[in-house]
């Protein structure tokens, strides 16, 4: 059983329909209780990196999150969920996050000013290291991406996967038990549906 | 909630039909418009065209004056007669051949050939004509899509190639019949927007994939505008210059060709008239789908035109409506079923995809009921 | 390398499908042939007087327990309580209709929440002279400004985060799309760029892509929206050196 972290910021649904269309038993995390006797969870995220992480420390998930983990519980961090696993981001300011993976998010026009933000639709993902959250998808397969913000001054052997947008970005992350991913699985059709399959059965 | 036209019986689902805000159709306005009309002055107006055609073909030596598209049936049939023997032009017809040939059709199309008519038949291959008939008919409800463009760009291409201008088309679908009018202008001559974005709805071009190339879509394809513009093609309405009627283009017709068949066992399925869209075996399914999709049928489409002539009231419109609008196409229906290459248990299935749920509910004994009926 | 888009969209009135030409609904279709499968993205409209009916939110349900692509929601959008109740109901990005910008906070209030990424902001544009063209709102019926660019920057700095170029003249004619709209905007505004009105063949998609800088082409021809038609555009793109998914 998987549990579906819930902040009450964005929707939810695709996701539900997505594990729903999977037959993946899951439950929504909506209170601290929740998430008690589960081992395995999503964190889905829109929306802006402050916001989240405000969210997250009202309701004292920031804390379950990080004990679950130490514990060993899978994770599977997605868009914003994912972005705030790391140290911080510079979104309207710098603002600290979970701390779980070394790394930190900048914007992409800090990189090349020229750049069209946001990266918004489908673009292809480069396995750069072996895991099981890729299992069986093939190399460079598209995803849908909808983000400004990219990863910066991360270990290499974290990256799952990268991709470009004018520069190469990272696009998918695995530390231990942990994973992370900068696109939208669940809006991402088979290849998403796969990868939450994978997530599910194999990680 | 569909809402049915205060004067004659077609529901504003009908596409692209406009009501006023009294609730009349815009089919309903222009008959009221055609009895204003001046069709003395009409009829000046067409012989002044008629000379112009005439001078065209001397100075550059055609030996046709004009194209008729022509399916055989009695209003193209009406109009050929007329621009021959009574206005003393040459027209070449041009008939994009039916997609299940009958006997009325080639019957009937054998008359005027006898009485001194040149016409052309456009054959498409059939092994691509079923297969975009059986996919159009599966999609779109709709076995006659491809059939649409090819009725639509057979003739210009035919007047392109022989470097003939002057076609005459029957009438201007969407004014007589309901629908969306481009223009003032586009009753009087044809307006290739509502070729595409009317009848066909689409660019043949585009039904391009792993069976169809582009050259098995060279009949369905409109010549370009280029080539329309360099032969100049002006493509005419009759109904703009002669008040419209289709009982009284029959009438017409059966009078010089007293021969000229209708249907045998007194009427058409689906309608009370026996004298209309004859020479088809597809077209009692086509018009059933009209029904399926939009909620009204034959019988109401044949009812509209006759109340809007004043040739029938609308009380009666409804009784005949009421009667023969459901009416399952029973008249070779194994030979359709067998040109669309569909079983009949998939053809069910096809047809109740395209019933909306806005127009049909499906009551008790799972049989369907229109939710809105005259 | 990011690809092009193909983003189908769905105009409803009272919960069912129709065609619009120059935004009037014009003909009714039935959302039963509409494949999910092969399309990018899904954009669905709520053309109807009374927004926010169960009918449309029962239709946005639909898609998104069957369809696992990005949904667009718009119609009706004039605050974030309204946004709220799309994105509750299934979307993943909001379409707002065109509004005056100086007169509303609704593009700041919904990206502080959800995000730039969000939202999709709609210029309908109208040709007012032979190289004019000029903003209209309240479903094309009354002028808002004179300069499109100067809404889209507007629109853009407020916090939202794609522009979709809507041609009011276009809509529903199948003549292909406003280039000259298209590439007036797409050479100021430096975002992610939508065009919708007059996709009628591949060769406009073609043109729009070879063209100008644009993201995606929103089509909304009905006939369209089936697998072989969808898979039939991709081929004809891909054949022509575009980068488009599958």
């Amino acid at each position: 059983m998987i549990g579906l972290i819930d902040i009450n910021t964005g929707n939810l649904a695709s996701l539900v329909s997505a594990l729903s269309k999977l037959n993946i038993k899951f439950k929504i995390c909506k209170k601290r209780h929740d998430f008690e006797s589960l081992n395995k969870f999503i964190l889905p995220g829109v929306g802006a990196y402050d916001d989240f992480m405000k969210k997250l420390i009202n309701l004292k998930f920031d804390k379950i999150i990080q004990k679950k983990i130490s514990n060993n519980c899978s994770f599977l961090g997605i868009c914003v969920g994912y972005q705030v696993l790391f140290n911080g981001s510079s979104e309207h300011g710098m603002h600290e996050g979970l701390n779980i993976i070394k790394g930190k998010f900048v914007n992409f026009i800090d990189e090349n000013k020229n750049i069209k933000i946001p990266h918004v639709g489908w673009n292809e993902c480069k396995l750069i290291n072996k895991n099981e959250l890729f299992y069986e998808i093939k190399d460079n397969s598209d995803f849908y991406f909808t983000h400004s913000y990219i990863l910066k001054d991360f270990d290499k052997e974290n990256i799952a996967s990268k991709t470009n947008y004018i520069v190469d970005f990272v696009s998918a992350v695995n530390f231990k038990n942990v994973y992370g991913v900068q696109f939208h699985p669940e809006k991402s059709q088979l290849n998403g549906l796969k990868l939450l399959k994978n997530f599910n059965e194999r990680c | 909630m569909i809402s049915f036209c205060k004067l004659c019986i077609m529901p504003d689902s009908r596409p692209r039909i406009v009501f006023n805000n009294d609730g009349i159709c815009n089919a309903c306005t222009n008959s009221l418009d055609k009895q204003k009309i001046n069709w003395e002055d009409k009829k000046k107006e067409f012989l002044k065209l008629v000379d112009e055609i005439k001078d065209y073909s001397l100075k550059n030596n055609l030996s046709y004056d004009c194209i008729v598209p022509w399916s055989g049936g009695k209003d193209s049939t009406s109009i050929a007669l007329k621009l021959k023997f009574e206005f003393k032009l040459n027209p070449l017809l041009v008939t994009f051949s039916p997609l299940i040939l009958n006997e009325i059709g080639d019957f009937n199309r054998n008359l005027l050939s006898k009485l001194g008519f040149d016409a052309i038949f456009i054959r498409p291959n059939q092994k691509v004509s079923k297969y975009l008939s059986k996919r159009f008919f599966t999609e779109r409800g709709n076995p006659k899509v491809a059939w649409d463009a090819g009725v639509n760009a057979g003739p210009v291409r035919v007047a392109v190639n022989y470097k003939i201008p002057y076609i005459f088309y029957a009438e201007h679908g969407e004014s007589e019949y309901g629908g969306l009018v481009l223009s003032e202008e586009s009753k009087k001559k044809r307006d290739l927007r509502e070729v595409i974005e009317h009848q066909i709805g689409d660019y043949p071009e585009n039904w391009v994939n792993e069976e169809i190339t582009l050259k098995d879509l060279h009949p369905y394809i409109y010549p370009s505008e280029t080539e329309i513009k360099k032969t100049n093609i002006q493509a005419y309405y009759f109904s703009y210059f002669f008040k419209w009627s289709m009982l009284e283009n029959y009438e017409y017709t059966i009078k010089k060709i007293p021969n000229f068949k209708t249907k045998a066992d007194g009427r058409t399925k689906g309608t009370f008239t026996n004298f209309d869209s004859l020479d088809d075996k597809i077209d009692c399914l086509y018009y059933y789908m009209q029904y399926i999709k939009f909620g009204f049928g034959r019988a109401t489409r044949d009812a509209c035109r006759m109340i809007q002539n004043n040739q029938m009231t609308r009380n009666e419109g409804i009784k005949l409506a009421r009667k023969y609008d459901d009416e399952f196409p029973v008249e070779d229906f194994n030979e359709v079923l067998n040109y669309l290459d569909i079983s009949k248990d998939n053809f069910q299935e096809i047809v109740d995809k395209h019933r909306n749920n806005e127009i049909w509910k499906s009551s008790i004994n799972n049989k369907w009921e229109l939710i809105n009926s005259i | 390398m990011l690809k092009k888009r193909i983003i189908i969209t769905l105009t409803f009135l009272d919960g069912v499908l129709f065609r619009t030409k120059n935004f009037k609904p014009d003909y009714r279709y039935t959302k039963n042939f509409i494949d999910l499968w092969s399309i990018d993205e899904l954009l669905l409209i709520d053309i109807s007087k009374k927004k926010f009916s169960k009918n449309f939110l029962n239709t946005i349900k639909y898609f998104t327990e069957n369809c696992f692509v990005p949904i667009t929601v718009g119609g009706g959008i004039k605050k974030i309580q309204d946004a709220d109740l799309y994105f509750k109901n299934g979307a993943d990005k909001i379409l707002l209709g065109t509004h005056d910008l100086e007169k509303s906070n609704m593009i700041e209030d919904i990206s502080k929440k959800y995000g730039s990424q969000s939202i999709i902001q709609s210029i309908d544009c109208k040709k007012k002279s032979k190289n004019e063209y000029t903003v209209m709102t309240n479903s094309g019926n009354s002028n808002l400004e004179n300069n499109v660019i100067l809404y889209g920057k507007k629109a853009l700095k407020q916090g939202a985060g794609e522009i979709l170029i809507n041609s009011i003249d276009n809509d529903g004619s199948l003549l292909g799309y406003d280039m000259q709209l298209v590439n007036l905007i797409s050479r100021n505004l430096n975002s992610p760029l939508l065009a919708l009105g007059g996709g009628g063949n591949w060769n406009h998609l073609l043109e729009l892509f070879l063209k100008t800088n644009i993201s995606a082409a929103c089509t909304q021809n009905i006939f369209h929206f089936t697998e072989e038609s969808i898979l039939s555009a991709k081929k004809f793109l891909k054949q022509n050196n575009i980068n488009i998914r599958h």
